[in-house]
């Protein structure tokens, strides 16, 4: 093999064929949940407190 | 090259993809005594057009095979092996989704505020244009085709390589074009509170919760089913033991 002729058809395998490739058929969106609490208290001076 | 860093430019190399995102949004607000009710919606649809480029350009690899030196190799033009992905060069993904939501806004009481609503999201699996996908399904052991009536030498290709038993067509297969079922009850609800214990002016507690669709990521979609065999195919040449077959 040469670079003059660098893919010779009579040395070609052919890949990918023994392989499976695929996506799931009967996929599902795939989701996230979200929670958050947080308690907010106002303490002198004009000062807040939050935590969550 | 054998021991030494590659040359050239990536075989993946130019990767040029034209996206086009269409998107339409629309709300309504309704304002009735401690309510505030919000409806709407937004439809999409995406086009990637791109090119298939997964070594497209081939690799070279030198070893010191014939000269006992690499770049002896290199200088000679005498190759150890290659490897390149021909077929279907542009792909041409679609895809639609549509999201609609109701929220309420509800001022229960004086220390109680309510936020209650439900989003619905549908995501279309992502199919190429011409059907020009193939998707390995388990149970019945096939490969299924989209549009076989489009895949350029299919007939010759599934000879040569033994697999035209293996496939069938995503009709026979009782099967979508894109190859994947559509997900249609993807409902997602959202609680939100404000409370002040007591009518407090000092505390308040709030809270939240919601479930968040993402969609269907599109480019495994496309690299999987879009750009698989056959409508790629790759390809390995080793050179012979034998330096009279250079």
């Amino acid at each position: 093999m040469t670079l003059a002729n660098p893919f010779p058809q009579e040395r070609a395998v052919i890949g990918g064929t023994t392989t499976a490739s695929g996506y799931e058929v009967d996929t599902t969106t795939g989701y996230l949940q979200s929670y958050n609490l947080t308690v907010e208290y106002a303490v002198r001076g004009g000062t807040v407190v939050e935590t969550g | 090259m054998l021991n030494y860093y590659s040359i050239g430019d990536s075989p993946n190399s130019p990767a040029p993809a034209f996206t086009t995102e269409i998107q339409f949004g629309d709300k309504v607000t309704w304002v009735k005594s401690r309510h505030v009710v919000k409806f709407g919606g937004d439809p999409a649809r995406v086009r990637i057009n791109m090119n298939n480029v997964s070594n497209t350009r081939g690799t070279f690899a030198f070893q010191d095979r014939w000269t006992n030196h690499p770049v002896g190799d290199v200088l000679l033009g005498l190759l150890n092996s290659t490897s390149r992905s021909y077929g279907q060069q542009m792909t041409y993904l679609r895809n639609q989704s549509v999201g609609a939501f109701l929220s309420d806004y509800w001022k229960v009481s004086r220390s109680l505020t309510l936020n209650l609503g439900l989003r619905y999201e549908f995501t279309s699996p992502a199919r190429e244009k011409y059907g020009r996908m193939a998707n390995f399904i388990p149970g019945p052991n096939l490969i299924a085709l989209s549009n076989p009536h489009n895949i350029e030498g299919l007939d010759g290709l599934l000879q040569s390589t033994g697999l035209a038993a293996r496939t069938a067509s995503a009709s026979d297969l009782g099967l979508p074009a894109p190859l994947v079922r559509s997900d249609y009850n993807n409902f997602a609800p959202r609680l939100g509170f404000a409370w002040r214990p007591g009518e407090s002016s000092r505390l308040v507690v709030r809270g939240g919760y919601g479930i968040f669709y993402y969609g269907i990521t599109l480019l495994p979609v496309r690299s999987r089913l879009m750009g698989a065999f056959p409508m790629v195919v790759s390809q390995t040449h080793t050179a012979s033991p034998t330096a009279s077959t250079w």
